[in-house]
């Protein structure tokens, strides 16, 4: 029994001492827990839901984009051994198998069911966090800390640095119950002249909200997977959709996460039924389930050394202190009404105000004629060479405190920043470099600012991470020949 | 050397750009918000698109009998 002042100064039993401790068994989550793990260091995994993936399995965002790195290409590999990979479409259920498989061979362990609810904090040092299990609150005390909970609960709970939401209001964009279809004929609507025509329904949806066939919950499907090693070809096919959307987002608030997941759930049977009635291959098909956990795109991030920005992204940036890299671009939802937002405000370098377009366009939400100018990022960036953009490690580092890092859709940024960062195999490059550094600040015994991240680089190439060293040079890495890195890459660089 | 097999995308691209970056020659490029296009003539079919591509918009041909329908 131990003695803090959290909680009143109740005592509360200790769970255990570790090196490492990885709050939120996400992708960043587990990617960070797996690489401090490997690394050697003696490594927990806290997480509140009942399997690791966090969104990409819990929420079924079965889609995972963005360039793949070290531990990436090892979780698409055995994934498409056992047939849980096809192309960007994965399996959750094989998915969640997958990390528990990886997490038992790290030697990490993991707690599942179980939330973190406060932390133990001593000046800028956190000590240890408190956790709810069956039998009450139990501490568990740590060298190192990893907040991956997507909603900078760690940092927040230690009493650090966070920001929530777009600057002005603190709303966050439009949050997405995904749900899953059966008994799709894939092959019919694969074939269909509105997929070949208007694969994002926009005409198709244009038509039908004016028309009052259905509600106005989106102007577009926003993505549609067909889920590997179910039934294929037999008109028995599965496929997850990402189509619902909340909007007025607080995503820190209970009650604002309640009211979602039961808006969620209604607008999910709305389609369902519309996409039954209206869409080609789909007249035999059922709801199988929404996600158990709300697609939440975006809510409350670290205050960190850097804070990454659309313009970062908009230039295409590179930073010497690199730890992972994205090259999907700003990708916005509506905040308070329907729409794909490609776009955001920026401020040019000369100081003026302007509308700034992603590559593949604008998205299904305009900006407003207000007579601010637009400009196209291709104008921005050499479009002749390969558009990536750097994720500094500052922006893993929270400011103040000494032993925490964040990793996932909560590193430090602003709200088009994030939006550019939070692809499913982004997050589980930077939860790798995450873990990675943890390991190391405790072996050269200096706190996560001070972590030498020409090593830190190094240490990730040798793990086979891309961190852009087969596009340029990164200083730390001059001495080295990085040049048929593209090659070795398995599953391509996207 | 150009392979028997080349990619196009048919139709069902979402823009994700996915294939944009995974193309070692820079064979493709975007009609904005619409659709990727694959230059055939720069295409050397190492199908790292096509194995990219989440909603399956890429397709493969045969690239003889697809001259043949010039
Ligand atoms: C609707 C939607 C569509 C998307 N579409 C795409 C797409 O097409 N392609 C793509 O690549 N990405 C997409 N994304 C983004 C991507 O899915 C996420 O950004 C990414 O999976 C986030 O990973 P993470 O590990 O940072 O966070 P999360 O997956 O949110 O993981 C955080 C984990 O921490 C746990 N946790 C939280 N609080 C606590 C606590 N107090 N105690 C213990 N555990 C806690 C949670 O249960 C969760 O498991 C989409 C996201 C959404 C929401
Ligand atoms: S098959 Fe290879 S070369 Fe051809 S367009 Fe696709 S990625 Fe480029
Ligand atoms: S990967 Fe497929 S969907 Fe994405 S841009 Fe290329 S063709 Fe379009």
């Amino acid at each position: 029994m131990i003695k803090f002042d959290a909680f009143n100064a109740n005592e509360i039993p200790v769970w255990g001492e570790y090196d490492v401790v990885v709050v939120g068994g996400g992708m960043a989550g587990t990617g960070a827990a797996l690489a401090a793990g490997r690394a050697g260091a003696k490594t927990i995994l806290i997480e509140n839901t009942s399997a690791l993936g966090g969104l990409a399995t819990m929420g079924i965002v079965n889609i995972p984009l963005d360039f793949c790195s070290g531990l990436g290409n090892e979780l698409f590999d055995r994934l498409t051994a056992i047939n849980g990979l096809r192309k960007r479409n994965s399996n959750p259920e094989k998915h969640k198998l997958v990390f528990d498989q990886m997490i038992k061979e790290a030697g990490v362990e993991v707690l599942l069911v179980t939330p973190l609810v406060d932390t133990i904090v001593d000046g800028n040092v956190v000590k240890g966090i408190v956790i709810h299990t069956k039998e009450g609150n139990r501490a568990i005390f740590g060298k190192r800390f990893v907040d991956a909970s997507g909603d900078s609960d760690l940092v927040y709970f230690a009493g650090g640095e966070v920001e929530v939401g777009r600057d002005e209001d603190h709303m966050s964009m439009g949050c997405s119950l995904e749900f899953v279809l059966g008994g799709v004929n894939y092959q019919e609507y694969a074939s269909s002249e509105l997929r070949l025509k208007d694969p994002k329904w926009i005409k198709f949806l244009e038509k039908a909200i004016a028309e009052g066939k259905i509600p106005d919950i989106d102007n577009h499907l926003n993505w549609m997977t067909v889920v590997p090693d179910r039934p294929e070809n037999c008109g028995m096919d599965e496929v997850s959709i990402c189509f619902a959307h909340s909007r007025n987002c607080f995503p820190t608030k209970n009650d604002d996460l309640t009211r979602m997941y039961i808006e969620g759930r209604e607008q999910c049977h709305i389609l369902a039924k519309f996409i039954k009635e209206n869409i080609p291959g789909f007249e035999n098909s059922f709801l199988c389930y929404t996600g158990s956990l709300l697609g939440v795109r975006e809510s409350r991030r670290i205050v960190g050394e850097y804070r990454f920005t659309g313009m970062d992204i908009a230039y295409g940036r590179e930073f010497d202190d690199v730890i992972a890299i994205s090259h999907h671009g700003f990708d916005l939802h509506g905040f308070t009404k329907s729409g794909n937002l490609k776009w955001f405000k920026g401020t040019m370098p000369d100081g003026e105000e302007a509308y700034i377009a992603n590559i593949a366009g604008w998205g299904s939400q305009l900006p407003p004629d207000d007579g601010i100018k637009r400009v196209h990022m291709t104008e921005l960036v050499d479009m002749s060479k390969q558009y990536y953009y750097d994720i500094p490690y500052r922006a893993l580092v929270p400011v103040r405190l000494e032993n925490v890092l964040a990793a996932g859709r909560n590193i430090s940024t602003d709200v088009p920043g994030q939006s550019g960062t939070r692809l499913v195999m982004c997050c589980m490059a930077m939860g790798e470099a995450a873990g990675t550094a943890c390991a190391l600040s405790l072996q050269d015994d200096v706190n996560v600012r001070n972590v030498d991240v020409g090593k830190l680089q190094r240490k990730l190439v040798e793990n086979k991470c891309n961190i852009g060293q087969g596009f340029r040079k990164i200083p730390s890495l001059a001495d080295g020949d990085y040049s048929d890195f593209m090659v070795e890459m398995k599953h391509g660089n996207g | 050397m150009a392979n028997k097999i080349k990619y196009r995308v048919e139709g069902g691209c979402v823009v994700c750009m996915t294939c944009l970056y995974q193309c070692p020659v820079k064979a493709i490029s975007l009609i904005e918000d619409v659709s990727a296009v694959i230059d055939s003539d720069k295409c050397v079919g190492c199908g790292r698109c096509y194995n990219n591509c989440q909603p399956e918009a890429i397709v493969p041909y045969e690239v003889e009998e697809w001259e043949r329908k010039l």
